[in-house]
């Protein structure tokens, strides 16, 4: 057994811990982080499946990335080039289409197209949600304040919170506590009167969450995924060239570059403790690393559950974590063509190609199948987010041919007597029987074809139950209570124990704001005098 | 002018408030459509010789400042009232009866679970303690989160130290579990199946929402609000029938020297220059009165009682878009006798007859219920709550026989194909035919019956789309959202005109507490 000693270890190579890492090697530590797997990016990772063909294998966009991490880190220079996606189209059963795109004024004429009434409320709507973003962007960049707390850091940061509310005006005030208490279907019904409209719409209130468009908290998911931006566009989704593997790869160099190490087939296989304190992890080979500061980007129950022995915890911290809802709701199937879907409502070669195709043609079905998905089945007619990366980056594919990233929900993680080959076999298959209504060419044109299930993007990354978010955005599991209350700042109940993943404020998406609030966190414990280094 | 007042509509909240103006000096006038007084609350023939409660069955939490401000008790109104247990078929097993003794409850639900049985005291603490925070909430006029006022900061402040002194796990509680699904509420806590399933009732009564749903939580608590700890899913019973709440106002605001009138249906509230002048009865008579008070639902009182041009569109969207959604259907039969209720061979206990029966076997099964509604469809297997109020109030039967009253959801107000007598007559068969399962023989005991769907209590009672809460208590039409953000504060936006109905803070499952408050703020304006 070999002992390694640094100043802080991260678990875990995704896109936080790598973030975590670089911050902390940036400020001089000494640190390694451990990936189980043989490459860095957790979820989100470029991979090639199918030879010549590439695939962002599970997250596949990006736009939440903090622009303060892409500056500090300075990533553009380590190869992170952010390409934007076009457009977003919806085909529907009668031969139609709902189309957005970049293009503001086009948007508006294709919305009037469908509805006047809509038309007048899109300006109206995206001023709000704007507005709305912008009003809840800075506590992405905050470290939640405990309002249970009296501690002078607490009450200020509650102070700070009440004041950023306060500077809203009382409609926007309103309009903001509806989007954090109501479903996006009620939400849009306010607004808008196309189904398919409202239907598109919504389904930025469900991805990553086990809730249909019309449960309550699905509105603030809406927001959640309106708050990002690239170049200081806001609300852009775009794909990074070479895929999302290009940006953890990019943040990995970053990283390297300020000293930190990544070491990579180490899968840590329990968190060494000693006096209430951790004090370094162990590997599945048995060796050992030692540090006063050990941060997990994993989920909370794996690293308190699987990697923490209970006897080291507080009996109601642990019950908190049991407690902690994650339940896996999606899938992800990637597929190799060899020829772009032709659409019915759009036929031949377009710029929607460019762009995301929704398979969101009524609120009814991405309502449907999300109760498939409540008693335990996949949704038979899924709800999809569709997008061609080579149609952006040529790389991705060989020439002439393509790759197609379909996001899919509903595929419960509990599914019914549990996830095996068929059940996945026959979930690809709704999948794209699903896709091949709206594009006639689609089923003969797949050359390649990968599934994935909840239970293998667990077995793979290392996801509880699958869940992109490391657990739902839901109200109740929110700022101070992310992941468990009392411990929504990045802190855990052992000292010299960090977290600093999708699990903790502010949630999921390629974002990486826990890593870096994590980071600023550790410092701040460790930059003090040793005595007081006492976290909490 | 003759009166300084005027409050539409005769329900608790109408004569709560008509009370506390007519206490305050005010010449106040009520003016009730219907023959009788008491709105959703009230207690009605349905057949000869047969009563029942017609809408609801709990006149709900009536604070106690009302009882005591109003000189309730000489009215002959009894702060404590009896308690009707819940009564949890089990398949094969006696039922589980829920009781304010938290002790015999974890004894019958031990022999099903010993996990949930260990739990129960605790949990039933844990629903106290946050319906005791939700108690000092629902005193107090909204707090306006956004208004810098001295006044609101004060409350603001008042309310934080309550909550503060309910310690850090109590606040964490708090905030934790209002929004949450009453589903993860119950799972973090119980196991069994039917157990879960009959508490998840108390999360989605009168809500368009699953126990899946998110603020489901606040509705359970809500509708805990006042019982007595340990008394989980158990409602108030009024002798005489929950109309007798009604009763003792009647008689409050004569005493405050308020008149009343029944079959006196306003039709229109006269506005003038942004001020209201007075209102027009369907009879064509005209009553001049510089304030009007209306008890309605606000959707009824602002869309139809008003005349659009007066309002902001903005605060009319507004009201058009709180959700209303009734999902209830109530069935009232007359009983030759009373039914045998029997698990295989043994007959239910007298205890478990008297309770509110419910048939939702687990939490799953009201989920798919609620699926139905949610696509417009009323459900299969709806789940039920069904009670024999005779068993403890024999008036309720003057000539012999029983009463079994239902409430049963999901039936939506809209439904995609629209209500008919034939769905209704069919939605009654199916909740017969439910109870049936569990009282052999009952169909045959059925004299009459009376099938209420949601259109039907919007075009007897006024409530629209059949809300028994005038719009639905939850998160996000809650507090300073109820029924209008920026409108939660009683007053309309045209001078004189006031909301006092449960479509307001605090809402439908208080009595009063809503007429209480506004005619608090109409004083106050003085």
């Amino acid at each position: 057994m070999t002992v390694h000693r640094y100043d802080a270890i991260v678990i875990g190579g995704g896109h936080n811990g790598l973030v975590n890492a670089a911050y902390l090697a940036r400020a001089g530590k000494k640190v390694v982080v451990l990936e189980r797997r043989h490459l860095v990016g957790g979820a989100a990772v470029t991979e090639e499946i199918f030879p010549g063909f590439k695939y962002s294998v599970f997250s596949y966009v990006v736009s939440l990335l903090r622009p303060e991490i892409i500056r500090d880190l300075d990533l553009p220079r380590h190869g992170l080039e952010i390409l934007p996606l076009e457009s977003t189209i919806t085909p529907m059963p009668n031969g139609d289409y709902l189309g957005g795109w970049a293009d503001h004024d086009i948007t508006r004429r294709e919305i009037y197209r469908h509805s006047k009434r809509d038309a007048d409320a899109y300006d109206e709507y995206n001023k709000l949600m704007h507005h709305m973003a912008m009003a809840v962007k800075p506590l992405l960049a905050m470290v939640p304040p405990d309002p249970t707390s009296l501690a002078p850091s607490d009450l200020k940061g509650m102070l700070k919170f009440a004041g950023m509310f306060r500077s809203l005006s009382t409609r926007h005030f309103h309009a903001l506590y509806k989007l954090m208490t109501m479903s996006a279907g009620d939400f849009l019904d306010e607004w808008y009167e196309t189904d398919v409209l409202k239907a598109t719409k919504s389904a930025s209130g469900i991805i990553g969450t086990f809730m249909g468009p019309r449960t309550p908290g699905s509105a603030y998911v809406l927001l959640h995924h309106y708050m990002g931006e690239i170049d200081g566009a806001f609300r852009a989704w775009g794909f990074a060239k070479g895929g999302t593997g290009a940006i953890s790869e990019s943040i990995a160099s970053a990283a390297r570059e300020h000293g930190a190490e990544i070491r990579l087939n180490a899968a840590v296989s329990r968190i060494i403790t000693k006096g209430g304190r951790a004090i370094g992890v162990a590997l599945e080979d048995g060796d050992e690393f030692h540090a006063p500061v050990v941060v997990t980007s994993l989920d909370p129950k794996r690293s308190f559950l699987v990697l923490t022995e209970e006897k080291d915890l507080p009996a109601d911290f642990v019950e908190d974590v049991k407690r902690y809802k994650i339940r896996g709701s999606s899938g992800k199937v990637n597929l190799a063509l060899s020829e772009l879907p032709d659409f019915t409502c759009l036929p031949g070669r377009g710029p929607h190609h460019r762009g995301a195709i929704s398979i969101s043609p009524t609120m009814e079905y991405v309502e449907t199948a999300y109760d498939d998905a409540k008693y335990g089945n996949f949704s038979r007619q899924p709800y999809m987010d569709i997008v061609l990366p080579s149609m952006i980056d040529p790389d991705m594919a060989p020439p002439g041919k393509h790759v197609m990233s379909i996001f899919v929900q509903y595929a419960p993680s509990n599914i019914t007597g549990g996830w095996d080959a068929t059940k996945r076999d026959a979930f690809g298959d709704a999948v794209v029987d699903a896709v091949a209504r709206f594009a006639p060419n689609f089923k003969s044109s797949i050359l390649h074809r990968q599934v994935l299930t909840p239970a293998d993007i667990e077995s793979i990354t290392g996801l509880t139950d699958g869940n992109i978010f490391q657990g739902e955005l839901a109200l109740h599991q929110l700022f101070f209570l992310r992941p468990a209350p009392g411990w929504a700042k990045f802190r855990t109940p052992l000292k010299g124990l960090y977290q600093c993943g999708a699990a903790t404020h502010p949630g999921g998406g390629i974002m990486g704001a826990g890593g870096r609030l994590a980071a600023l966190e550790i410092l701040k414990d460790t930059s003090l005098p040793f005595a007081a280094r006492v976290p909490r | 002018m003759r009166y300084d007042a005027l409050v539409i509509g005769g329900g608790v909240n109408g004569l709560t408030a008509a009370a506390y103006l007519g206490r305050a000096g005010k010449r106040v006038l009520l003016a009730e459509r219907r023959a009788a007084l008491g709105g959703l609350c009230v207690t009605e023939e349905f057949h000869p010789g047969f009563c029942a409660n017609t809408c609801v069955d709990d006149a709900g939490w009536l604070p106690p400042e009302i009882a005591t401000d109003l000189g309730l008790a000489a009215l002959g109104y009894a702060p404590t009232f009896a308690a009707q247990s819940l009564t949890i078929p089990i398949a094969g097993a006696a039922p589980i009866v829920i009781t304010p003794d938290m002790r015999a409850t974890a004894d019958a639900i031990r022999p099903h679970s010993a996990h949930d049985a260990a739990k129960w005291r605790e949990f039933c603490a844990l629903i106290a303690r946050l319906c005791g925070f939700m108690e000092s909430l629902y005193g107090v006029r909204a707090p306006a989160v956004e208004s810098t006022a001295p006044a609101d900061l004060l409350a603001m402040l008042g309310l934080g130290r309550k909550l503060r002194g309910l310690g850090r796990r109590g606040m964490i509680d708090v905030i934790r579990t209002m929004p949450m699904p009453v589903a993860d509420l119950l799972d973090e806590w119980f196991e069994h199946e039917a157990l879960k399933g009959a508490l998840s009732t108390a999360g989605v009564l009168n809500v368009q929402h699953g126990p899946q749903s998110g603020g489901t939580a606040l509705v359970f608590l809500h509708n805990h609000i006042g019982l007595p700890v340990g008394h989980i899913g158990g409602r108030r019973v009024s002798r005489g029938g929950v109309g007798s709440v009604s009763t003792v106002l009647q008689a409050a605001v004569r005493n405050a020297g308020g008149e009343i009138r029944t079959g006196a249906e306003v039709v229109r509230i006269r506005v003038k220059d942004d001020r209201v002048t007075g209102v027009a009865l369907a009879s064509g008579e005209e009553i001049d009165v510089p304030i009007v008070v209306s008890g309605l639902d606000p959707r009824r009182t602002f869309t139809t009682l008003l005349d659009a041009g007066d309002f902001d569109p903005e605060f009319l969207h507004a009201i058009d878009c709180i959700r209303l959604r009734g999902p209830q259907v109530r069935v009232h039969m007359a009983l030759a006798e009373l039914p045998r209720f029997t698990s295989g061979a043994t007959q239910w206990s007298d205890a478990a007859l008297r309770g509110a029966i419910t048939i939702a076997p687990s939490m799953s099964y009201v989920e798919k219920a609620y699926d139905a509604a949610k696509h417009g469809r009323i459900a299969e297997r709806p789940w039920l709550h069904a009670s024999i109020p005779t068993l403890d109030d024999p008036s309720m039967a003057s000539s012999g026989g029983h009463v079994l009253s239902v409430q049963a959801q999901y039936a939506p107000y809209r439904l995609r194909v629209g209500w008919t007598p034939e769905r209704r007559a069919a939605f009654a068969d199916t909740v017969i035919q439910m109870l049936e399962e569990h009282a052999p023989g009952l169909s045959g005991l059925v004299l009459h019956r009376e099938v209420l769907a949601p259109p039907d209590i919007e075009s007897r009672f006024g409530a629209t789309e059949g809300s028994l809460l005038h719009g639905e208590l939850t998160l996000d039409q809650f507090l300073f959202a109820r029924p209008v953000a920026s409108n939660a504060r009683y007053a309309a936006p045209v001078d004189g005109l006031w909301l006092c109905g449960s479509g307001t803070h605090p809402g439908a499952g208080t009595a009063g507490a809503s007429g209480r408050l506004a005619a608090k703020e109409i004083v106050a304006r003085k």
